[in-house]
């Protein structure tokens, strides 16, 4: 069985992190946060990093690859799935990803809470690029592509490492995501000790019944966005908060009713969506 | 055979009694808005003897909005049969189409508004919008009006141990109306079961901001929620908005 790094503990209750850029993550409302490589590529997002690091946060650190991906996607009309498929030596910028993926792992890869793979290409290369991290000291999370990589390679990975990523589950309709899900946890159950991380999910209804270990989103951020907060019951929409909860934009962004009000008070809700999930567990370990 | 579109008085159409297709209450009140802004462009289908092939949940909204007359169209040529097979048909096979959420999330974000009359739950569609788009070519959506932020200056935002110390079987009024209850949502329901009223909305681990939403204003929140430090939470929550004595021990 293969150690993932980090600082983690496989004790700790089902996590939510929020996902976003450095800047809207800077918050004190919520300590468990996901942060993509290439957000950071500079030495000042890293310095951000850092702080975050040295105030409590449990930083989980996200590749890029689904960033690069895109990129991809854009500059040359290829679908999602052909640009995934890609050997890494096909796609664009994933050497210069690779190698500031490598700097920031060396500086503060135990101090994180975990990092995720460089998952490009089909399993075949994503077995390649991860021995190769493996052979110069890096212990990276695998991820597992439910909708590419077939179930025996979730077999494959479950009996050799203490931590797995579930990937790309956004990119199936709600139905398929539930069922992926189902079948996930139903997988877990062969390795009670597996720790299942959920690539792009918000820890919604469907993980109150399916408690995976732990989940990120950007979701979160929904009033910045979209001008609209939905409080939930049992973590499922429930009702939208009044406009006069939206935050204004003719104010500095520190103003009361500003940005950084508004941002704060989504990783409020990102928070306790984490302790919705944790106190609907523990209400259902202690009395079913 | 072409089909011809009849207004037929709604007294004289006779919905199938073996129906087995379920209209949920808040479904009719959607279709009956979606009439109400779009306008009856889906007729009945019905039989010579106005008998409800397909069509009994706009039948049911027709009704609900005092609609006199609708348009129908007559099947005549089917067996009797052949219509027990249709009421099935139109509406199982109607169910087998799903969504491209991608396509779907960014028509809804074009649109930006009125989700519920497309047929959206409150913060469904900002969900499924928000798992689908990539926001980073997100327009800025967003129209300010007077009002906004006045009520998020209140709120409080930290969440470290609550101000209001709650325990294990307390019973909490919130602005006089929403009932709070620190207890078990899954064994301890002889605590709060007789507290759902014909209003009452019942909201199973609530979140702090729950009893400050929307419906919270128009209906009564049975708030049952089993961990002390987010019911502290709530109390804090509900209290920094509403101010000191919006929230009252009552056992």
């Amino acid at each position: 069985m293969k150690a993932t790094a980090g600082n983690w503990s496989p004790d700790e209750e089902n996590v939510y992190f929020i996902a976003s850029s450095t800047g809207n993550l800077d918050n004190d409302s919520h300590d468990h946060i996901l942060i993509a490589v290439n957000e950071i590529m500079t030495e000042g997002g890293l310095d951000v990093i850092k702080r975050f690091i040295s105030e409590g946060k449990s930083v989980l650190l996200d590749s890029g690859i689904f960033n690069l991906t895109n990129e991809h996607v854009r500059k040359h009309g290829v679908t999602m799935d052909q640009a995934l498929a890609l050997p890494p030596d096909e796609i664009d910028g994933f050497d210069k990803l690779y190698k500031r993926y490598r700097e920031i792992i060396d500086e503060i890869g135990d101090k994180v809470w975990g990092y995720i793979e460089l998952d490009q290409g089909g399993r075949e290369n994503k077995i390649i690029t991860r021995q190769k991290l493996e052979r110069t000291g890096c212990r990276p999370m695998p991820v597992y592509h439910p909708l590419n990589d077939g179930w025996d390679y979730f077999d494959y990975l479950a009996k050799r490492y203490d931590r797995i990523c579930f990937g790309n589950i956004v990119q199936a309709d709600r139905p398929t995501r539930l069922r992926l899900i189902h079948t996930a946890w139903e997988r877990k159950k062969k390795y009670p000790k597996l720790w299942i991380h959920l690539l792009g999910m918000t820890a919604n209804q469907w993980l109150l019944a399916l408690p995976i270990n732990s989940c990120d989103s950007s979701s979160w951020i929904s009033s910045l966005r979209w001008g609209t907060l939905n409080a939930p019951a049992a973590n499922a929409p429930f009702s939208n908060m009044a406009s006069e909860y939206i935050y204004r934009r003719d104010v500095p962004t520190d103003h009361p009713g500003g940005w950084d009000k508004a941002n704060a008070l989504c990783a409020y809700n990102a928070h306790f969506r984490q302790e919705v999930w944790r106190s609907a567990l523990r209400d259902r370990r202690e009395h079913l | 055979m072409p089909l011809r579109i009849k207004q037929m008085a709604t007294n004289a159409l006779k919905p199938y009694e073996r129906n087995a297709n379920v209209h949920p209450e808040n479904q009719i009140r959607q279709i009956a808005n979606s009439i109400r802004e779009f306008g009856f462009n889906n007729p009945i289908l019905v039989d010579a003897d106005g008998g409800i092939i397909a069509g009994h949940g706009r039948y049911e909204a027709a009704l609900s909005i005092g609609l006199e007359k609708v348009p129908t169209v007559c099947l005549d040529h089917l067996t009797d049969e052949e219509k027990r097979q249709y009421i099935i048909a139109d509406n199982k096979i109607a169910q087998n189409a799903y969504w491209d959420e991608r396509m779907l999330a960014s028509e809804l974000q074009l649109l930006n508004n009125n989700f519920d009359l497309m047929g959206f739950e409150e913060g469904e569609a900002e969900t499924l919008m928000l798992e689908n788009i990539d926001t980073s070519d997100m327009p800025d959506t967003m129209e300010d009006t007077i009002d906004k932020g006045s009520l998020l200056q209140l709120t409080s935002v930290a969440v470290g141990e609550p101000k209001n110390k709650v325990f294990h079987g307390q019973h909490w009024k919130l602005g006089g109306s929403h009932d709070l209850l620190i207890r078990s949502v899954i064994s301890e329901s002889q605590y709060w079961r007789e507290l759902l009223f014909d209003n009452s909305m019942f909201c199973p681990y609530p979140n702090p901001l729950t009893a400050l939403s929307i419906k919270a204003e128009s209906y009564h929140l049975l708030l049952v929620q089993p961990d002390t430090y987010i019911a502290g939470h709530m109390l804090d929550q509900y209290e920094a908005v509403k101010g000191t004595g919006s929230v009252v021990l009552i056992q």
